[in-house]
């Protein structure tokens, strides 16, 4: 028998089903047994006008991931929005404008600088490629805050995407963004800044939809196919929240006992 | 026949297999595994220190670049360079612990860094003046609801009418958080989409295309 840590089995059981619904949803997508429709998020179909602004004005983009280390337990979010800044890479080599990636987390820098790399010999331009625009300016976050806002402010930055996960860097770097008249896109996971992204930005991915960003933007079938899968977990989550906030009202508290095992 | 590409089949493989490890030592209570993933996340650490070499040598060769060549405010550049290399020195030749090191940590880089974070009280300010605009039904909740959290959070509102503590309170602590905890469940199952696309080789980007 093996043993569990206490308190964590009902986790362990919502995970396992949650990625069973996931992964049964991307295996049918993959063997061409479902075609996923998904609906238009807007903060990501305006990813490609703001860098078409950018070619008109011939000002540069700015691109972070903020502050969640690949180590740590919000590295999802700096996956994510590593997984986009291919995407953008890709589109501002093909639009010919020049992109400005500014880091603050040491180990994500051989990946941003790779990933731009491959970004730019995906549109078929690596010529263009310049390795001085993925540029790491300080571990620390304020530090690095003030240099961010010299490089957007010196750059004449035209559009601003901040996808990752943000601290409270997040509403002074958009503040900037604003002043500059940038198009700004921004996501992260971390509700307390949430509110600070809506009110700058014109654009913004709430959570879970910049998690889901790079599927939607790689438009690769098998990947949408995860979303579905995720839609379907959510439907049973709102089912069981229900449930429970009636159970609980009538002073039943066998679910509540179960998801405490 | 499919051909291997020794070094992305082997990134993803580490991926695969440290990946799942972590996951089953979550929930597994087995000293041994327990031992096992404590190691690898202390490889990553390891990993990720040295990655900050990387960036230290991509400071250097973009603020070198600007200095030979005397961009405009080439001084900057130069200042960042000797304060860099200077913290440096100190740092190998006497750890962080020595006094000259000390020095530059509390009033060099402490102050600059507190300035930063109080500017973030005048970008709060300027940030809620805008949004306190009544130009639709949403903005016009937004608004009342603002003030009464503002109004909660000054102490003498509380002793005009103690209804502004009540309310303020209900408002934090029930329509937010259960709006909060709807954004963290969806993130959560997020998570674990991404998490699988990632193992299962689905998503690639973000390990270098």
């Amino acid at each position: 028998m093996i043993p569990l840590v206490p308190g964590r089995s009902s986790a362990m059981i919502i995970l396992i089903s949650a990625a069973f619904l996931i992964g049964a949803m991307l295996f049918l997508s993959r063997i061409r047994k479902m075609t996923p429709k998904v609906r238009k998020v807007a903060g990501l179909t305006a990813i490609e006008e703001s860098i078409g602004r950018c070619t008109e004005m011939g000002r540069p983009i700015h691109y972070a991931v903020g502050r969640s280390s690949l180590t740590g337990p919000s590295a999802a979010e700096t996956i994510a929005g590593l997984s986009l800044l291919g995407h953008v890479a890709k589109l501002s080599a093909q639009y010919g404008v020049r992109l400005i990636f500014t880091n603050q987390l040491p180990e994500v820098q051989p990946l941003a600088e790779d990933i731009v790399k491959q970004g730019f010999l995906a549109a078929g331009k690596p010529e263009i490629y310049n390795s001085q625009n993925v540029r790491f300016l300080s571990s620390f976050a304020m530090a690095y805050t003030s240099g961010a806002i010299g490089v957007m402010y010196r750059e004449k930055i035209a559009a601003n995407f901040m996808l990752g996960g943000w601290y409270a860097e997040s509403l002074t770097l958009a503040e900037t963004g604003f002043n500059l008249g940038a198009i700004q896109v921004a996501g992260t996971t971390q509700v307390a800044q949430l509110p600070f992204f809506a009110t700058v930005c014109d654009y913004v991915l709430i959570g879970e939809e910049l998690l889901a960003a790079a599927a939607y933007v790689s438009e690769d079938k098998v990947q949408l196919g995860s979303m579905v899968g995720q839609d379907f977990v959510k439907v049973v989550a709102i089912l069981l929240i229900a449930l429970g906030a009636i159970l609980r009202t009538l002073g039943v508290d066998a679910l509540y006992n179960l998801f405490r095992l | 026949m499919v051909k291997f590409n020794l070094r992305k089949d082997v990134a993803f493989a580490i991926v695969f297999f440290v990946g799942v490890l972590t996951a089953v030592e979550y929930f597994v209570a087995l000293p041994d595994l327990r031992r096992i993933v404590a190691d690898l996340q202390s490889w990553g650490t390891i990993i990720a220190a040295f990655s900050l070499g990387v960036g230290t040598i991509n400071l250097i060769v973009i603020h070198g670049r600007r200095v030979s060549s005397r961009t405009q405010g080439y001084y900057n550049n130069f200042v960042l360079l000797l304060a860099l290399t200077v913290t440096i020195l100190i740092g190998l030749w006497g750890t962080n612990m020595h006094p000259a090191y000390q020095f530059i940590y509390f009033n060099a880089l402490v102050p600059s860094d507190t300035a930063v974070w109080s500017l973030l009280a005048f970008y709060i300010a300027s940030a809620a003046i805008r949004t306190m605009k009544a130009r639709t039904k949403e903005g016009v909740i937004l608004l009342i609801t603002g003030i009464l959290v503002l109004i909660k959070n000054t102490p003498a509102m509380g002793v005009i009418w103690g209804g502004f503590t009540i309310i303020g309170e209900w408002l934090l602590s029930v329509p937010n958080v259960a709006a909060t905890r709807g954004i963290m469940i969806a993130s959560a199952i997020g998570i674990i989409a991404l998490g699988l696309r990632v193992l299962l080789r689905q998503e690639r980007t973000s390990l270098g295309g």
